[in-house]
């Protein structure tokens, strides 16, 4: 089984905004679903293209050039989608990240994590 | 009525976004615009940071460490050429660093604003100009501050001149291939893909054989040099750097141009000889340390303390050897690294095969 590049937080983000944008994954939209996802705290359109860049060089994802469009000042959107390889990272860090999850339910118990969990979700209005 | 940025400020941001990424950024930053002060914030913050992703994806490391050592090196040339030892005498090494410093800078980020359809020899030398010319500046506002910390105008035009035609060389000779092998850890190679990715790859072997040779023949070049020297211990050395060039000379011959076909081989699809031409290249750049890495940055350590060797009575000048010796083993480390990236590439390659 080959080895795949292992992947930071925010890369993780980027990667699982792409996936659920689908088909309109591109600067914008990318940069407002991890701002959504990482609410309260605010994220920068440069943050977002240096680790799109990143991860594209990483074969995570592939870019082209859709056709321009007016409201852009008549300039080209760069689309992403996530790769095989991008996919399998992804897959990856969401076992990892529910390993976190039982470990902490574990020692917690589950009405705690749960009570956390509201705490949370109201905290962050998600 | 959506709200536009003024014509000037947008045409302002699209000059100082890098090509390879302006018709994107510009659109989005365009698209997200509600106020002419919300556009400006949004390019400051941006702008920043799109220029240091070209500058990541155009220079590594090792491209870094090489451009650093040409500049460097060039003016120290030009300046022992023009200048002889009286040059050591006033931090002599300080001044060519500072000169090679602005120039790096530059044309490190010129070669960011490079399109990479439009890539090429003269290209790269016109970045070269471009960033000798940078170092002009630097050095004329240096006068104003302290004129200790220049160097004259004959070494500037004699060291910039050589370091351009340098530069332009690596940059042409090396040029930086990425993605590669971006395709590595996916499903298994289907066969008619072999043909041209078993290509590719000799191409890129190719290049990096080339690459390793060059270096090594500059090593040599060095060694020379320091051989025609008067002093005994200055031949001495370079006789020894001379031996150590010949030697990496004959393990690249044998770890890196042998076991691998030229790339336009015409010979029918066939995965055992791709693995085989893989791992042969794994295992070369797996111990690349004892065999390139460390004999160069040994050679390069010698040229460095042969000052002190040659002049022991102006042991005050050691210091001076400081900013070569750095960037020896900083290029030194960063070609290790990059060699082990690169044989975990080539593993993932042999994986799906």
């Amino acid at each position: 089984m080959a080895r795949i590049d292992s992947i930071g937080q925010f890369e993780q983000l980027v990667l699982t905004a792409i996936l659920s944008l689908r088909e309109d994954a591109y600067g914008v939209s990318i940069h407002a679903k991890v701002q959504e996802l990482v609410s309260p705290k605010a994220v920068s359109l440069g943050a977002v293209y240096v680790t799109l860049d990143r991860i594209e060089d990483k074969g995570f994802v592939a870019s082209w050039l859709s056709d321009p469009t007016p409201e852009r000042g008549g300039r080209a959107k760069r689309c992403y989608r996530l790769e095989a390889l991008g996919e399998q990272a992804l897959q990856e860090s969401a076992v990892t990240a529910k390993r976190i999850w039982d470990a902490i339910t574990e020692v917690w118990g589950r009405d705690a994590a749960a009570a956390w969990g509201k705490r949370w979700r109201k905290e962050t209005g998600l | 009525l959506r709200p536009i940025p003024p014509k000037l400020l947008e045409e302002v941001v699209a000059f100082l976004i890098p090509p390879a990424c302006r018709e994107h950024v510009l659109g989005d930053l365009r698209e997200r615009c509600s106020s002419t002060r919300q556009y400006l914030a949004d390019a400051l913050s941006t702008v920043p940071s799109v220029i240091l992703s070209q500058i990541r994806r155009t220079t590594d490391a090792q491209r870094f460490a090489m451009d650093g050592l040409i500049l460097y090196a060039s003016f120290l040339t030009a300046a022992l050429w023009t200048e002889g030892a009286a040059f050591l005498n006033a931090s002599g090494e300080l001044r060519s660093g500072i000169a090679a410093i602005g120039a790096l800078i530059a044309f490190v980020i010129a070669e960011a604003y490079v399109l990479p359809v439009r890539r090429g020899p003269t290209r790269a030398l016109l970045n070269a100009v471009f960033a000798i010319s940078v170092s002009f500046l630097v050095q004329s506002v240096l006068v104003v501050i302290d004129a200790g910390l220049t160097v004259s105008l004959r070494v500037m035009i004699l060291g910039g001149g050589m370091s351009a035609v340098l530069l332009s060389a690596a940059r042409t000779v090396f040029p930086r291939s990425q993605r590669t092998f971006k395709a590595a850890g996916r499903a298994v190679i289907p066969l008619q893909d072999l043909g041209e990715r078993s290509r590719a790859f000799r191409k890129t072997v190719w290049r990096g054989n080339i690459n390793l040779s060059f270096c090594a023949v500059l090593l040599c070049a060095l060694g020379v040099w320091s051989a025609l020297g008067d002093r005994v211990s200055d031949r001495a050395v370079g006789g020894a750097i001379i031996a150590t060039a010949l030697y990496i000379l004959y393990q690249v011959y044998r770890k890196g141009w042998t076991g691998i076909a030229a790339p336009n081989t015409i010979e029918p699809a066939s995965s055992a000889l791709y693995r085989s031409e893989l791992e042969h290249r794994r295992d070369a750049l797996l111990t690349i340390g004892s065999w390139y890495v460390f004999p160069y940055l040994g050679a390069l350590l010698a040229f460095a303390l042969r000052l002190p060797l040659v002049h022991p009575e102006r042991l005050d000048l050691t210091p001076n050897i400081i900013p070569f010796v750095v960037l020896s083993i900083v290029w030194s480390f960063a070609t290790k690294k990059l060699s082990a990236r690169a044989a975990k590439k080539l593993q993932d390659e042999i994986d799906r095969l």
